[in-house]
């Protein structure tokens, strides 16, 4: 439904766009209608949702509805840390295929454990710690730590997850 | 001839029989004591022969039975890591660091807000050598904001040295930590030479002139006042032989000091001795060697000894029990003084700093460091490692375990539950120190236990209540009903459960009927909410209706994996177990559904520090993520809503956590297991002789969670949605489809196209305008 309307309107945008165009004011208030468009095929989609966020932090009951329900406690925002641990956990990752590469798996397998301590939703991590054990002839093992990396991969890291995939297979 | 030469020497016969009896006496007389001192000679040379073997294959082999000793989880530090300047202070003094103004040499630190200066010893981690570093820490928020190594900003991990936290000793009750002499302080060696055996590098084991010099001081004083042994002599003793006085032992000793100055060089000798003497008692164990010396009387490493220490602990030598710096300080000091004076006599200090030095307090510790006080975390290493190593071994091979022990976690969690508990009791007016308390911390994820109290005393050695005390556990158990339910595929979180009176038939007449525990019915309410408000009455009937087998199936896979009994009353958490028990339960819901065996170790190390085994974190898929996600929502809903709501009086509502209270009938045992992105916590609290109590979950062991969590560094959760789930807004008093701001609408993960078919009627949400845009779109 989000998506049919958001189609709808941006046809209607469009052609309203098309019309203005003719004018001479035609720069200014094409990206006015634009911006207005857009703003109100949102609205109107949020209006009308009978989902929820897509977000991946749950909405907890009650607090989307706030005054409905009489709840007190505001949602949770996604949370901004002060400063990432990525440089970190690439260092790790960098330092394990290394050892990979070296045919060093169990150092390996030490640099993905030392990262998972640090950030463990990092499917990279899992990844290497499959590879690394699939390196040892521990398939099962490998198995198991893809199945969990696949838990943390977004929709759009495609690629990490058919390398995940490619471990559960066996 | 013959006849001549036959008759001479017949009258030679007769003549020498004639004279025979006195020569014959001599002769017998010569040749025993010809025998006699053969034989002498022999066992002599036997004697030392043995005496030889026995000092070479003691000396050239073990020597000694040595201590496991274990150790907590090195801090490592890197930007963006978790810790707040409270912890990084309690971590750093607990490692001896000084506090100073201005760093001047390892060991030290400087403290000012948000920012802290290390400068961190020498140290080797997991087989890693790191050189002293000054090491620059600035904190925003409980968050490393920058680190600099050296002046230079890094990217890096900085790893700490790890704190020693405990040892299992040998039988025989010696604890020492081995040196070699090139670690020692120069200072100190030359200063128990001067002291002990002015000669030692001279002579070749025995002394004369010291037995000479001591038998006149002690003829003058009257009374043995001076001993005339060597060092070596002294070392010998104690090594081989016991206390007995006796001229046997006396002989064997003097043997046994020449075969050792024979085979081995004085540096061998001496560093010995520095390891062997005997300079202390705590309790059953006793304290030998100068390095385990200067911990125990310091909380110093070895090379951090000053002179006055090195004073005093070389002092020591002459009777560590009479000079006990502790219990007779001013026997200490004097003595202390005298070494003083040596040391200056024999040129290591001047004059002038002997008589300075002589002015300073002792400063000894109060009491030994505290470097034995986790006994509950102990105990659980010790149960992980009897699985792969013998007692004997650990009590004599000097292995180095290093475990996942946050010492600044257990901490928290130590006075978080002494001091909660004491509170209660004067809060609920129950009898002083009648309650007890039990809580285990575990990181999520890597599966490592971070902390564990098994006392209120935490310091208490005796019965362990984190691992050991199995106690019905209420309804911690439910998330694992609810779970057997979603799997089942017959239910969903919108799904509406009857939570009206129910009676279950266990045959032969009896009935069972669980009560909620306000006395209530709610009558019709959706799965989640029945799980987030721990109503009893619904979580029967969807237990009995999805069946037993599924549940304790589930239960099963969520980590408990021994026998239960097969009654419905267990439905209700009429099941004991432990808290580190419901900690591998609710591991595996805070880690997304994947079971993990918690881990207390993470390497052993031989003496010479090469690693034996590594305990490699497992993993294993147990629930699937859908159905991981929906269990957690719900244990969300129960902090933000339910019975855990407590929780955010005092923790920010930005944090995401989770969790579930238990209360047991008559209510006996107060539980909660609740968890962030990275912490996962599981509390007791109850009495020894179960007596009833006016605590629920809620009021008791959630509390002890909450102060704990407010103060350890959280990650909120922050699950990933599976693909295959869709956020729907869900009428929360019918289940059925529903609408945003409509009344009762709330937003529930299920599966995708599996929202329910029917919508609700819409009333819209009283005293709330529709946004223009939303009414000119209409709903």
């Amino acid at each position: 439904m989000l998506f049919a309307n958001s189609r709808n309107l941006f046809f209607v945008t469009n052609t309203v766009t098309n019309i203005v165009t003719n004018l001479n004011i035609r720069k200014k208030v094409h990206s006015f209608i634009r911006i207005f468009f857009v703003i109100i095929t949102c609205a109107g989609a949020v209006g009308c949702a009978t989902t929820g966020s897509n977000s991946s932090a749950p909405i907890i009951p009650g607090q989307e509805q706030g005054q409905a329900t009489g709840s007190k406690t505001p949602p949770p925002p996604a949370q901004a840390p002060v400063n990432s641990t990525s440089r970190v956990i690439d260092d790790l990752l960098a330092k394990g295929k290394r050892a990979l590469s070296s045919k060093q798996p169990m150092l390996a397998i030490e640099q993905a454990e030392r990262g998972i301590r640090i950030d463990r939703t990092e499917p990279e991590l899992y990844l290497l710690l499959a590879r690394a054990y699939d390196a040892l002839g521990e398939v099962t093992k490998a198995a198991n730590f893809a199945r969990q990396g696949l838990r943390y991969v977004s929709n759009s890291q495609f690629l990490l997850k058919q390398k995940l995939q490619k471990f559960t297979e066996n | 001839m013959r006849h001549s030469k036959g008759s001479r020497s017949k009258s030679r016969r007769s003549k020498s029989r004639k004279k025979s009896p006195p020569k014959s006496w001599r002769s017998k007389l010569l040749k025993f004591f010809g025998v006699v001192f053969g034989i002498s000679i022999l066992a002599l040379m036997v004697g030392f022969g043995v005496v030889d073997y026995t000092v070479t294959q003691k000396f050239s082999g073990k020597k000694w039975a040595l201590a496991a000793r274990v150790y907590a989880r090195p801090l490592e530090l890197y930007v963006g890591a978790k810790v707040s300047d409270e912890a990084l202070k309690a971590e750093l003094s607990q490692l001896s660091y000084q506090s100073v103004s201005y760093l001047s040499s390892p060991g030290q630190v400087t403290y000012q807000r948000g920012k802290t200066e290390i400068y961190l010893r020498k140290r080797t981690v997991n087989g890693q050598t790191y050189p002293a570093q000054k090491v620059q820490v600035q904190t925003r928020q409980q968050t490393i904001a920058s680190l600099r190594v050296n002046g230079k900003a890094t990217s890096d991990i900085v790893v700490v040295e790890p704190l020693e936290i405990g040892a299992i000793y040998p039988a025989s009750g010696e604890d020492r930590i081995l040196t070699r002499l090139e670690d020692i302080p120069p200072l100190l060696g030359e200063t128990l030479i001067a002291v002990e055996d002015k000669n030692f590098i001279h002579h070749h084991g025995i002394s004369f002139k010291a037995i000479a010099r001591a038998m006149l001081v002690n003829l003058k004083s009257g009374e043995i006042v001076q001993g005339g042994s060597t060092l070596t002599q002294q070392l010998v003793k104690n090594l081989y032989l016991s206390n007995e006085r006796s001229i046997s032992r006396k002989v064997v000793e003097a043997l046994m000091t020449i075969s050792l100055e024979l085979h081995y060089s004085k540096a061998e000798i001496l560093e010995t001795y520095i390891n062997e003497v005997y300079l202390g008692q705590a309790g059953r164990r006793g304290i030998h060697g100068f390095a385990l010396a200067s911990q125990f009387y310091f909380d110093e490493p070895i090379e951090n000894l000053n002179t006055q220490q090195v004073a005093l602990l070389v002092g020591l030598v002459k009777g560590a029990s009479y000079y006990n710096p502790r219990r007779n300080p001013e026997r200490a000091t004097s003595r202390r003084n005298t070494v003083l004076e040596v040391m200056a006599e024999s040129g290591l200090i001047s004059a002038r700093e002997a008589r300075d030095l002589s002015k300073k307090p002792l400063a000894v510790t109060k009491t030994p460091s505290s470097q034995h006080a986790y006994p509950a975390f102990i105990d659980l290493v010790k149960q992980q490692l009897l699985r792969d190593y013998e007692l004997e071994d650990l009590q004599s091979e000097g292995l180095q375990v290093h475990t996942t022990l946050s010492p600044s976690l257990q901490s928290v969690l130590e006075n978080s539950l002494s001091k909660r508990l004491s509170s209660l009791e004067k809060g609920y007016k129950i009898n002083r120190d009648s309650l007890q308390g039990a809580g285990i911390l575990t990181a999520v994820g890597s599966a490592e236990v971070l902390a564990v109290v098994g006392d209120r005393n935490p310091r208490y050695k005796g019965f362990n209540r984190a691992l050991n005390a199995k106690r019905p556990v209420g309804s911690l158990i439910k998330p694992a009903i609810y779970l057997a339910a979603l799997e089942s595929g017959d239910y969903s979180l919108a799904t509406t459960v009857d939570d009206s009176e129910v009676a279950v038939d266990l045959g032969q007449g009896d009935v069972w009927r669980p009560n909620n525990f306000d006395n209530k019915d709610h009558g019709h309410i959706p799965l989640y909410n029945a799980l987030a408000q721990s109503y009893n009455q619904s979580a029967a009937r969807v237990g009995m209706s999805v069946g037993l087998r599924e549940v304790f199936n589930a239960i099963e896979r969520l980590g408990i994996d021994e026998p239960l009994p097969q009654v419905p009353a267990v439905l209700l958490g009429a099941v004991e177990l432990s808290p580190y028990d419901m900690s591998h339960f609710y591991h595996t819901i805070a880690n997304d559904g994947i079971y993990s065996p918690l881990r207390a170790i993470r390497s052993v190390y031989t003496s010479e520090g090469e690693r034996l085994q590594r305990y490699p974190l497992d993993a294993s898929e147990r629930i699937e993520p859908t159905d991981a996600y929906f269990i957690d929502f719900a244990l969300q809903v129960a902090a933000r809503q339910g019975t855990a709501k407590s929780i955010y009086s005092t923790i920010s509502p930005d944090i995401a956590l989770a969790g579930k209270t238990g209360t047991t009938n008559d209510q006996r045992d107060s539980w909660f297991a609740g968890y962030s992105g990275n912490l996962q916590g599981v509390f007791w609290v109850g009495t020894d002789d179960n007596q009833p109590l006016p605590l629920t979950g809620s009021s008791g062991a959630l509390r002890i969670w909450t102060d704990v969590f407010s103060k350890a560094p959280l990650d909120g959760i922050n699950k990933v949605k599976p693909s295959s789930v869709e956020y729907y807004w869900i009428d929360s008093q019918s289940g059925l489809l529903s609408k945003s701001r409509c009344q009762n609408a709330v937003s529930l993960p299920l599966l995708k196209g599996h929202q329910p078919k029917t919508k609700s009627r819409c009333v819209p949400v009283s005293g709330t305008k529709k946004p223009w845009w939303q009414r000119l779109w209409g709903n």
